[in-house]
């Protein structure tokens, strides 16, 4: 980012340039990157806390130094945060920097494979089985379980709603009075086809492209940081 | 024990909460840095010094807890915005799962 003391006409206090040159100083230890990006942050954070015309009083601007406390105390938390293991600083439960189930395990494998393809061989069963492994594993967050849940739900509910609307005659089909085909009104209308054929597909397409999404998903999940 | 000794068990509290207070902050959406800090500096008895909010932030990208964009703004510079990663999301979840336990055992034990 291109910032420059200067460029803000009359924005800069003394105090401030105090405080931003003692904490520049105190952070020599951290390493460089740090040491530059933390002053920057504590600088953006002043020009925000203060009015945004020039003419701040030197309480405010002692209050804004007071609230964002000590260079010392700042860089403190700085070292701590780049240290392993610092006697002082708590560590992180172990799962939130866990790098090894968070990528494809046997259990999201068995997911993905049974919601994609458990609906062909089992219909509804499958999808189920399926959806039920996806919600037992972790490597998803719960907004990516009910994505997963809810486009199969959706691809299977839809359909049975309109297809038993036309059996019971609620909608245009051959459960209604007025079919054009009177010696065909036994067999399916093609409207009832249509709806009937997209309840019979709609849990394997939707476990079909709920399996691709989470796939997708999974794979995007960050996996290690140092 | 010293009362000082009491102070300094919390405050090791406080400083272990801390990070999950802010991922906390963030599930509502993101926010940008100094939205964050101020939010925290207003609830009492949380932090001293809102300047070590920053290395704070920092720490939590480089563990992979939240990511950064950054926004222009109609008022000045552009700013960076924090939002929680699902590896972040998982870690508050199982902090708050921690924490409730936690908080019923010492409440329990301490009679409150």
């Amino acid at each position: 980012m291109d910032r420059n003391n200067a460029a803000d006409a009359g924005r800069t206090h003394p105090l401030v340039d105090a405080y931003l040159a003692r904490l520049h100083d105190t952070a020599a230890g951290l390493p460089a990157g740090q040491r530059n990006e933390l002053v920057e942050e504590i600088r953006e954070h002043i020009e925000a806390a203060l009015p945004s015309d020039a003419l701040e009083t030197e309480a405010e601007v002692r209050n804004v130094l007071d609230r964002l406390g000590p260079p010392e105390e700042i860089v403190t938390a700085a070292a701590e945060g780049t240290k392993e293991t610092a006697p002082e600083a708590v560590p992180l439960p172990s799962h939130a920097v866990d790098t090894t189930g968070r990528s494809f395990g046997g259990v999201e494998i068995a997911a993905l494979l049974v919601l994609g393809l458990g609906s062909i061989i089992a219909w509804l069963l499958g999808l189920l089985v399926g959806l039920a492994l996806v919600w037992s594993s972790t490597l998803w967050t719960r907004r990516e379980k009910l994505v997963a849940t809810g486009l199969p739900a959706a691809l299977t509910l839809i359909p049975a709603l309109v297809f038993t609307a036309q059996l019971i005659g609620w909608l245009p089909g051959s459960g209604g009075a007025g079919s054009p085909n009177p010696e065909f009104a036994l067999m399916a209308d093609p409207a009832e086809m249509l709806w009937g054929g997209a309840l019979f597909f709609g849990p394997i397409l939707g476990g079909a492209a709920a399996a691709i999404y989470l796939a997708v998903q999974g794979r995007r999940h960050p996996r290690n940081y140092s | 024990m010293e009362p000082g000794v009491a102070k300094a068990g919390v405050s090791q509290l406080r400083r272990g909460a801390l990070q999950y207070c802010v991922l906390a902050l963030l599930r509502s959406g993101e926010q940008y840095g100094f939205e964050l800090v101020r939010t925290l500096g207003e609830v009492d008895g949380m932090v001293t010094s809102e300047g070590t909010i920053y290395p704070l932030l920092s720490r939590l990208r480089r563990e992979g807890l939240v990511e950064t964009t950054w926004r222009e703004s109609e008022s000045g510079p552009p700013r960076r915005y924090y939002r929680l990663t699902n590896a972040g999301e998982r870690a508050l979840d199982g902090f708050a799962d921690e924490w409730d336990r936690f908080r019923t055992a010492v409440d329990q034990l301490l009679n409150r």
